[in-house]
């Protein structure tokens, strides 16, 4: 249990089901159907191994990017992010003018999923560079380096959806960003909820954002038998807002974090023995809390009470956000009062599990 | 407050593969600079200059190896070493690291931290070039036998991997975490695993980063934006020159720092030598712009006042700062406002040093790899130099310890600064033992 009580203020969420939490407050009241479909954008490309996908519909980056401009420096799981991540921060009718904290007292904590796509970057240069189908390095230094975009690593940062959000929001408090695949967002929120706890923030946002699909994540499901065996990729981001609670608000009542060192057959399987250690962890994490509904991440033998990846696809990193945003309508629309246990496990063998539910 | 102490001590980087000899290298004041060309044909780069881990032989990594063997990953094989070595100081082998960690089921954590993972040339070809037929028209089949025979070159793109090495060679079950925070990445990996200890989430922890982009794509990414020295009109050792008036970039630098964080009184307990303290961490957010720090470095003094309150310390307790230093015309200068902001002007301020013109710029790793030289400084008694420092820029005017280190047996803190791309910023107060 908390020492402080910290509060979710705010859920901003980009999925398959929609662009936003409004949008995915119809999904779920339509009772969650499916929104795979074709890939997209992607379709007309024979680097394109996946044929089907779980892209978020009609994205328009334009209409959650404040900076136009910047854009093209953002990779798709970037724009995903930028655009949950403001409307959680937004949530509670926040604005610059009136907002009671100063930036250094506003936090952030976000993970992402790999930077990919890169080597489908570097394509023209380094078949310029090439000499017989071998990489030359004279020959790339001469013809191939002068085809590389020279903002790729500036597109590529792991950490572009924390950067270009804090100068949205003024945002120039604790922070931190994260790798750890399905689970990091739930380290994210652990992150924030210990900031807030010790006094050293008094708004936070925590979450994630990924996208599975692209060329390069497509190639290698293929190679590693993932499609076949059913995995659809997919993309999407989830972000909460955090502050100090009150009793009898919707909150943070434990997180637990762990780690279960097996080994998977295949990179994308989780290592046998996950749910059984991840079992262990969520019964360590709720103690005597009882939990009224379970909400599971996805590859898991037991699939909780909801099921968010059958209809919704494997959005890597973005799992663990899109958890929060189903626990918030699983609250709001379904009514659901007692608390929501989240648990999610990484191929990498990362484990945790998030209770939430009515601050004591 | 639980105080969390450092048991042990493991490191990769251009001044040596132990920590002993590193710190050698930091007393005489030696730099760790070479040819770029080492690493790869540079024929037609810009830039010629590398701080490359001297002499580096990854089939030492012993059981770890064969997991590592043909993935090109050096940033992964010097993490494995750092962590080894670091466990290997803290409980004296393997088998008692490994007995130790046993016996904290699900209170034994890995906090580390790896930056951006650039492709290498083998990759091109795998992906790119084995995948084109005639007429450079994609050939599915192909591509999929090519993917299938570099399997293990993928693997290096997945940055948790030393985690898991870690993980499945000593049993580690605690909460496990890879930073992903650019430059800052190392120091706010070991200020949070510091953290963790604190929170009562773990009694243990090793926490550092691991790094490597000298390799053509990595040196190539940060040389288009124009954040490397291109100056090849003096020896390789010459070219870093953080605060000096003729400084024109970094130099890439490469290796791994970590940590073993255990609680005091778990490391009391089991009688551990405690080599020195992590008091606190500050992190902030420039919320200015991607590659650039604002000119007064507010971030950082965000970042700087945050880890002084953390560690329960004022401006006048820090003995020296380990600067970020990294030799861009833009860093020194803001840093140095930050500095003045936090600490006051020179005379008041304390000695600003930078390492990185001895090791270069480790990028990810370089707040983990600058935690250790900065503890085995203190051990030492010492204030490490500034190399290069010749004609120091009147911008950045402050006590900069150049060219031989400073005797300072009394010195008990250092506030260590690393700034990364984004805006991020992570300030670590470490402290002697005794402290």
């Amino acid at each position: 249990m908390s020492a402080r009580r910290i509060a979710l203020r705010g859920i901003g969420v980009n999925s398959p089901a929609g662009a936003g939490l409004a949008a995915h407050e119809q999904w779920w009241g339509e009772g969650r159907p499916s929104c795979l479909g074709p890939t997209g954008k992607h379709a007309g490309d024979p680097y394109m191994a996946a044929t089907q996908s779980g892209e978020v519909p009609g994205w328009r980056a334009r209409n959650h990017v404040p900076d136009r401009k910047s854009i093209k420096l953002m990779f798709p799981r970037v724009q995903l992010g930028i655009g949950a991540a403001l409307e959680a921060w937004d949530a509670d009718g926040w604005t610059e003018d009136d907002a009671p904290e100063p930036p250094e007292r506003r936090a952030m904590y976000a993970a992402c999923g790999l930077t990919v796509d890169e080597d489908w970057t570097f394509r023209d240069a380094v078949h310029a560079g090439a000499v017989d189908g071998r990489f030359d390095m004279v020959r790339f230094g001469q013809e191939g380096q002068g085809l590389l975009n020279p903002l790729w690593l500036v597109k590529g940062l792991s950490n572009n959806v924390l950067a270009f959000v804090a100068r949205y929001r003024t945002i120039t408090g604790p922070n931190d960003n994260f790798m750890a695949g399905a689970v990091g967002g739930f380290h994210a929120l652990d992150a924030a909820v210990g900031e807030l706890e010790a006094g050293r923030a008094d708004r936070a946002l925590a979450g994630t954002s990924d996208s599975l699909v692209t060329i390069e994540d497509s190639l290698a499901f293929a190679r590693d038998g993932a499609l076949a065996a059913g995995l659809v990729p997919s993309q999407g981001a989830g972000f909460a807002l955090l502050t100090p609670g009150e009793p009898g608000d919707f909150g943070i009542l434990a997180v637990g974090t762990g780690f279960h060192a097996g080994r998977a057959e295949a990179p994308w399987q989780l290592p046998p023995g996950t749910s059984e250690a991840l079992d262990a962890l969520a019964q360590e994490t709720r103690g005597d809390l009882v939990p009224a509904l379970r909400i599971r991440g996805p590859r898991l033998a037991d699939a909780g009470d909801i099921d968010l990846w059958t209809p919704l696809g494997d959005p890597g990193a973005a799992a663990s956000g899109w958890m929060l945003a189903a626990a918030w309508l699983a609250r709001t629309v379904d009514r659901v009062h007692g608390p929501i246990e989240l648990a999610v496990a990484d191929p990498t063998g990362e484990l945790a599990v998030v209770i939430l539910g009515t601050l004591p | 407050m639980t105080r969390v102490v450092v048991t042990g001590l493991g490191v990769a980087c251009p001044l040596g593969t132990d920590p002993e000899t590193v710190a050698q290298a930091q007393r005489d004041g030696r730099s760790g600079a070479g040819p770029l060309a080492d690493a790869f044909d540079t024929t037609h780069f810009e830039v010629q200059t590398a701080c490359r881990v001297p002499d580096w032989d990854p089939s030492h990594l012993g059981r770890f190896a064969p997991a590592l063997a043909d993935s090109g990953d050096r940033k992964a094989e010097f993490g494995v070493h750092a962590a080894v070595q670091a466990l290997r100081h803290a409980f004296g082998d393997d088998a008692s690291a490994q007995a130790a960690i046993a016996a904290l089921p699900g209170r034994a954590a890995l906090h580390t931290a790896s930056g951006l993972v650039s492709s290498l040339p083998a990759e091109g070809e795998a992906d790119v070039l084995a995948c084109l037929g005639p007429d450079r028209a994609f050939d599915f089949a192909a591509s999929m036998e090519s993917l299938k025979a570099a399997n293990h070159l993928r693997a290096r793109h997945f940055t948790d991997r030393v985690n898991q090495l870690l993980a499945w060679g000593y049993g580690f079950s605690g909460p496990s975490l890879v930073n992903h925070g650019a430059c800052a990445a190392g120091a706010v990996a070991i200020g949070t695993a510091a953290r963790w200890i604190r929170r009562g989430r773990c009694d243990l922890a090793v926490a550092g980063g691991f790094e490597s982009m000298i390799h053509p794509f990595g040196v190539l990414s940060f040389q288009m934006l124009g954040a490397l020295s291109e100056r090849t009109d003096c020896d390789h050792t010459a070219v870093s020159r953080p605060f000096d008036s003729t400084r024109d970039g970094f130099v890439i630098g490469e290796g791994a720092g970590m940590l073993v964080l255990e609680s005091e009184e778990h490391a009391r307990a089991r009688g551990a030598t405690v080599l020195g303290v992590v008091h606190g961490l500050g992190s902030s957010l420039d919320s200015y712009r991607t590659t650039a720090p604002p000119p007064d470095g507010r971030g950082a003094v965000v970042a700087m006042r945050a880890a002084l309150a953390e560690a329960k310390l004022q401006p006048a307790d820090i003995d020296w700062v380990s600067a970020h230093g990294t030799g861009t015309p833009l860093n020194d200068s803001a840093e140095t406002a930050a500095v003045r902001a936090v600490f006051g002007d020179r005379g008041v301020a304390p000695p600003l040093i930078s390492s990185k013109s001895a090791i270069g710029h480790a990028v990810a790793a370089a707040g983990a790899v600058e935690a250790v030289l900065a503890l085995l400084a203190l051990r030492d008694g010492i204030i490490p130099p500034t190399l290069n420092l010749n004609s120091p820029d009147p911008e950045c005017d402050l006590d900069h310890v150049p060219h031989e280190a400073r005797r300072a047996p009394d010195a008990r803190y250092v506030l260590s600064n690393s700034f990364g791309f984004g805006g991020v910023n992570g300030s670590l107060v470490l402290g002697r033992a005794d402290t």
